[in-house]
């Protein structure tokens, strides 16, 4: 479209003298009035103007945000989905942690067993055990306050006798007899001793 | 309550003066309310943000469809109450302004109604719009030689019928 056309100038088609002076005749011809009541247009052109400005003020609203309180819901919602990601993955990395010092193969644990009654039918199966080779719902559990850090987690001697209160029943010391047996024995002192210290002693 | 994107009053009321009267006998070649057309015409530029970058081009567009949609829609109409009452005659209302308003218009669309459609289009829109003849070309959706070679054979059918009115 080429604006700096002019609108009455003649196109690349002229027109002949008659046809010039009809156009002129025309040109001449009043238009019939508007009937279209003035006032009211501009007062509903006014108010439609005023509506669409109010939509279009909305939905830039809605498209942008508006300032402090838009911004700050997003980011509330953001550090609280940040701290929830952390404290769980903190929870799934301690409950799959391995306690690494009691499950050191160099050593073995061996416990008194205090239990009175018969020794023999007592220690008849005992032998000694791989803390390693316990299933993982034997080993102590650290509780969720704990893992939290809500309470001092226990000492590291705490933890020991807690895994050797649980296997009292399956750890003793062990000798063998003349028929090269292995006989369980209950022993009358220490609690948690190098298993090979305390059968020289013993024997 | 006007934004700087939106189109100000005072060039809305220039345009509406400038050519509401126009619009009006340009929409009257459809439809019977062209004053309907034309208002809804003006009052969506005023809603419109941005406005066009040419206002009386995108008038002349928005009236003409506008009309089309009306005498399909009246036409539907017509057809709809004729088939429930078809014996029913229509009414019109008969003051001294719209006699004198309909022998103005009369006298106009004497000479505009011997034209082709597509001729009148062209002459009407050429003669009092005040549009180019490239503006006129894509409102009628044809070539801007061919809108010129229409116009020149329907101002020549007008001379011939004036001269032998006279």
């Amino acid at each position: 479209m080429s604006d700096s056309e002019k609108p009455n100038e003649p196109g690349p088609i002229e027109l002949q003298s008659t046809g010039k002076a009809t156009e002129a005749l025309l040109r001449a011809m009043a238009l019939p009035d508007s009937r279209v009541d003035r006032d009211v247009l501009m007062y509903q052109a006014g108010f439609e103007a005023a509506t669409a400005l109010h939509d279009h003020a909305s939905e830039s609203v809605v498209r942008h945000g508006s300032g402090k309180t838009n911004r700050f819901w997003p980011a509330l919602t953001a550090v609280c989905a940040t701290t929830a990601a952390a404290c769980l993955t903190m929870l799934y990395l301690d409950a799959n942690q391995v306690q690494q010092p009691i499950e050191s193969s160099s050593a073995m644990a061996v416990v008194e067993v205090i239990e009175d009654g018969n020794p023999e039918e007592e220690t008849s199966d005992w032998s000694p055990v791989e803390l390693a080779s316990l299933p993982k719902s034997s080993r102590s559990r650290r509780p969720l306050e704990t893992l939290l850090g809500l309470t001092q987690d226990r000492s590291h001697r705490q933890r020991i006798s807690n895994v050797a209160r649980d296997l009292r029943a399956r750890v003793s010391p062990v000798s063998w007899n003349s028929d090269r047996e292995a006989v369980g024995k209950p022993l009358t002192s220490g609690s948690v001793l190098n298993a090979e210290k305390l059968i020289k002693d013993w024997m | 309550m006007t934004s700087p994107k939106q189109i100000p009053p005072t060039r809305l009321a220039r345009l509406l003066d400038q050519h509401s009267r126009a619009l009006e006998l340009y929409a009257s070649q459809w439809c019977r309310s062209p004053e309907d057309c034309v208002q809804e015409a003006f009052v969506s530029l005023a809603a419109r943000v941005p406005p066009p970058e040419n206002e009386a081009a995108w008038l002349y567009r928005v009236v003409r469809n506008l009309a089309i949609n009306a005498s399909r829609s009246a036409a539907r109409r017509d057809t709809r109450e004729r088939a429930v009452s078809p014996e029913s005659e229509t009414k019109f209302p008969d003051p001294a302004e719209a006699a004198a308003h309909a022998e103005q218009v009369q006298k106009l669309s004497d000479h505009l109604d011997s034209l082709a459609p597509e001729s009148r289009e062209v002459v009407v829109l050429r003669i009092w719009s005040g549009l180019t003849w490239d503006q006129i070309a894509e409102l009628t959706a044809m070539s801007s030689s061919n809108a010129q070679r229409k116009y020149v054979k329907a101002i020549e059918q007008l001379g011939s019928l004036m001269r032998n009115n006279v």
